[in-house]
């Protein structure tokens, strides 16, 4: 992110300040210019992460969290992004299964995350809110992710995400793929309890750590969890 | 200095309540406790109406409800109020799980004792011996949520300055948009009026239906009383708050459910 132009500054403060209408218009006419979609991307999640730091230091709101998420969406849905991604269609680097586990309807960090997961070329199927175990497991049967996410906001989604993990044990596949529990309430030591790989407070850790998974596979040919 | 009148051993706790230079006899067999409540700031009125009725009233270190929506942030300023304290020999805990910002915390000074309950909405809705399930769909108020710096309310009429009210729709559609109802408890702590009539408002520009709950005291009343059964996690002073001791893993009560 250094030496950036004017532009590309420019483009950071505005989804920084959450200025849906103009960010449009300049991501527009820079992909148009011919910026990398992926390059534009570093620079709106960058924008992404002020927003964040923001919402941290109390000075953004939840709904500033929202108009950040659907300023993102917007970008990814130009012309040009979804053309890029569609020539991708058939390079995804990897698949995830992603969901909020049984008991709570709270979607804004998940959604989030899936947009940032696509946008950094994973497929992703969303099972979303409100999602029994049972459904996890007949979906894993059915789409073989090579990760599975499960988010919550809810203290009791510990126990949840707990039985889904459990589940995936019963059923024989724990071992065939790779599981991220994300959600504020989360914890190293819960993420153990839980049984999980990986944990996440926050959307970007989360996309990080299933990047480094899929190096990881890619470069071992199969998931190692131990 | 409030301190409390105990028996040995402690689950049989004698619940008299006095203050210091006015015991004139101390019966054998007993032993004074002292203790001190850290509370959130969402449960004031509900805590000191549980106050007001069981006559127990312990020094109160009042937290804002603001720490509700970050849980390293709670448990950091609980440990700071914990390790603040001195000569006291239990914390009394007036939060529940909370997103588990209250694991891990550790008992520097005195005993812990929390409520082992998922959070506030849980706490005032759930009922002894019976099993608590949370209503679906539904987003939940108190007067002290109300009340919170960064209340739903507080975010719509952010959302409402700084976006206008076209934009403001579409944010709330999305932030609400699994939820069909507000429900408004009334904990017969604070006057439901002035209550009903700002979420009725809310409520008709989020296109949400309000609906009415009478919620409960008993657990705050038997935080302050005792006796402290496996409605409650008792972490001894040097010990750590686990996991496992809010607990979570099907190890709580039936009535609680969390």
């Amino acid at each position: 992110m250094k030496d950036l132009g004017k532009k590309e500054r420019l483009l950071i403060r505005l989804v920084e300040q959450l200025d849906e209408e103009n960010v449009v218009k300049l991501a527009d006419e820079l992909l148009n210019d011919g910026m990398d979609p992926l390059y534009l991307l570093d620079l709106v999640n960058e924008g992404m992460n002020r927003v964040g730091k923001l919402y941290e230091c109390k000075d953004y709101y939840i709904a500033d969290l929202i108009m950040a998420g659907l300023i993102f969406k917007q970008v990814l849905e130009l012309d040009k992004m979804t053309t890029h991604f569609y020539v991708k269609h058939n390079n995804k680097i990897g698949k995830v299964l992603l969901g909020t586990v049984k008991g709570d309807i709270h979607d804004i960090g998940k959604d989030i995350f899936r947009g940032m997961l696509e946008a950094n070329g994973f497929e992703v199927i969303d099972l979303g809110v409100d999602v029994p175990k049972e459904l996890f497991l007949k979906k894993y049967e059915e789409y073989k992710p090579d990760i599975l996410g499960l988010s919550g906001v809810l203290t009791n989604t510990v126990d949840t995400m707990k039985e889904v993990v459990d589940a995936f044990v019963e059923a024989g596949v724990r071992d065939k793929v790779k599981i991220i529990v994300g959600g504020n309430h989360l914890t190293e030591e819960i993420c153990k309890f839980i049984g999980a790989d990986n944990f996440a407070n926050d959307a970007s850790v989360g996309v990080k750590v299933c990047k480094e998974w899929m190096n990881g596979i890619k470069e071992q040919g199969v998931i190692d969890n131990g | 200095m409030y301190i409390r009148l105990a028996l040995l051993p402690q689950v049989f706790r004698f619940n008299l309540n006095i203050k210091l230079g006015f015991v004139t006899t101390l019966l054998t067999g007993m032993i004074f406790v002292s203790d001190a409540i850290i509370a959130c700031q969402t449960l004031h009125d509900e805590l000191n109406l549980a106050m007001h009725e069981t006559g127990c009233r312990p020094p109160v270190i009042w937290v804002e409800s603001d720490y509700h929506n970050d849980p390293n942030q709670l448990r950091a300023k609980l440990q700071e109020e914990i390790d603040s304290l001195k000569n006291i020999d239990n914390i009394l805990f007036v939060y529940g799980c909370c997103g588990n910002g209250l694991v891990g915390l550790k008992a520097s000074t005195a005993n812990l004792i929390i409520p082992k309950t998922e959070d506030c909405i849980s706490m005032v809705l759930s009922r002894p011996d019976e099993k608590f399930e949370r209503h679906k769909q539904t987003y939940f108020l108190t007067k002290g949520w109300m009340e919170g710096s960064k209340s739903i309310f507080v975010e719509y009429e952010h959302a409402l300055k700084r976006y206008g009210e076209k934009r403001t729709k579409r944010l709330f559609e999305v932030m609400l948009k699994h939820y069909h109802y507000f429900m408004l408890i009334d904990t017969g702590a604070y006057n439901l009026e002035d209550c009903l009539r700002k979420a009725e408002e809310l409520a008709q520009n989020t296109a949400l239906e309000l609906v009415m709950a009478k919620g409960d005291i008993w657990f705050l009343k038997k935080l302050l009383t005792g006796p402290y059964d496996e409605d409650f996690c008792v972490v001894p002073k040097g010990g750590t708050v686990s996991i496992t001791h809010l607990g979570l893993a099907h190890t709580v009560p039936a009535h609680q459910a969390i």
